[in-house]
């Protein structure tokens, strides 16, 4: 069963992307969708590392150059929401001060729990390093996916329709979490789980864009 | 043998070098850039080499792991320069980044090539040209891509091409997985399946 579940991560996150390319690819499609394909693609792209690595007789070490594609899949929901979106809600006025300081809230939770599972885990020192660096853009990616929650709806529908983009990526940051504490302290099948959930929760995260792409700017 | 790479950089670089004096605009600058990737790869080469003699693990697992990662960063510096400094043109900027894979893929196809002569043949070379040409020219054209954005989006270009560095530096570990293990077919087809869509949105998009 545990040799099936990459696979099964790997053919949902894929199915994600291509499920998005095909629909999001296309001209005057809002380039922050996109980013959030591109995230379901990076992931696809990390399952399929482990698969092949597995097909081609494992590897020696437990951290591989493929924990990159979870890097790269943070760091495209972080450039989403702060290098595309919030340049266009976030025009500082006085009424949304209040959600920034709330929203400072996920990135300290986040970035408490990463630090206590890489010390307390026995994962020695290359890897927690390893996955210091690879966990590290899901604090400013929590903190900018909980903001664009709580800040007050805008005129034009924008943070309506990413509302549920929003749910999804911070479902995800705290996947990640779950994943280093699976890897650390549970059975190997466990991992494997959180992982299955990780790309359900990307391919939720795809067709909730499909709906906000028909709220965007309405 | 220890200055194979050298020496065949010298005899690739030296005679294309004189055709920078011909060649003038968009030409000169794809030649510039392909010279430069056939140094970028001799200077890959020279940092490999010497991190893992320092590496505690086997050959096989730094191949994989850790020679994506520098190749792709040494590759990425070059266009990150010339984007920031010269702000060239997008299409010419996706055109000097592809040059910069294809000459890092010209010097590491002639050296693994030369150095195994025995083993050699026309389908290996046919298969290794088109696979790593293609692996390489996919990888730099995605960071380039990221890099478009230097001057009209910063806060897209900073996370948007960390993000595409880590996909190039993926992509290339499962390519060089799969061309190191029994699948190396599936591995050489692999650069192939995704070259030709990535050209045809480009050219739907009219980016290239």
């Amino acid at each position: 069963m545990i040799v099936v579940l990459p696979w099964i991560s790997f053919g949902i996150a894929a199915a994600a992307f291509a499920f998005g390319a095909k629909r999001f690819f296309k001209k005057k499609k809002p380039m922050y969708f996109q980013l959030l394909i591109c995230a379901a693609g990076c992931f696809a792209l990390r399952e399929l590392s482990d698969v092949v690595t597995e097909l081609c007789g494992g590897s020696e070490r437990s951290v591989t150059v493929g924990l990159l594609g979870l890097f790269g899949c943070l760091f495209f929901l972080l450039s989403a929401n702060y290098g595309q979106l919030d340049g266009i809600v976030d025009d500082h006025a006085e009424g949304s001060g209040r959600a920034r300081v709330i929203a400072f809230a996920a990135p300290v939770l986040f970035g408490a729990c990463l630090l206590a599972l890489l010390i307390k885990a026995d994962l020695g020192a290359f890897s927690a390093i390893v996955y210091a660096i690879v966990l590290a853009p899901l604090i400013p990616a929590s903190y900018f996916n909980l903001k664009h929650l709580l800040l007050p709806v805008d005129p034009f529908g924008f943070l309506r329709a990413t509302r549920e983009c929003n749910f999804a990526s911070l479902a995800f940051c705290l996947l990640c979490v779950a994943q280093l504490a699976a890897n650390a302290f549970l059975p190997a099948w466990c991992g494997a789980v959180v992982t299955l959930l990780s790309a359900a929760d990307l391919f939720l995260l795809v067709l909730a864009s499909e709906r906000g792409i028909r709220k965007w700017g309405i | 043998m220890g200055n194979l790479n050298l020496i065949l950089c010298i005899s690739i670089v030296t005679p294309l070098a004189m055709m920078l004096c011909v060649y003038k605009g968009r030409s000169r600058t794809s030649l510039l850039f392909l010279l430069i990737g056939v140094l970028v790869c001799l200077f890959c080469g020279e940092l490999n080499g010497l991190l893992a003699e320092h590496a505690n693990c086997t050959m096989l697992w730094f191949k994989c792991n850790v020679t994506p990662l520098t190749e792709e960063f040494c590759k990425a510096i070059p266009i990150l320069v010339y984007a920031f400094l010269f702000r060239p043109k997008k299409q010419v900027l996706l055109e000097s980044s592809i040059a910069v894979g294809v000459g890092f893929a010209v010097l590491e196809n002639a050296f693994i090539l030369a150095g195994s002569v025995d083993m050699v043949s026309i389908p290996l070379a046919l298969v290794r040209g088109f696979g790593a040409g293609m692996m390489h020219g996919v990888c730099t054209l995605a960071v380039g891509y990221g890099m478009t954005f230097i001057h009209s989006k910063r806060k897209l270009f900073y996370t948007g091409t960390t993000a595409l560095l880590a996909v190039a530096a993926v992509y290339h570990s499962i390519y060089n997985t799969l061309v190191q293990s029994d699948l190396q077919w599936i591995g050489f087809c692999l650069p192939l399946a995704t070259f030709v869509p990535l050209i045809v949105v480009l050219k739907k998009k009219q980016t290239l």
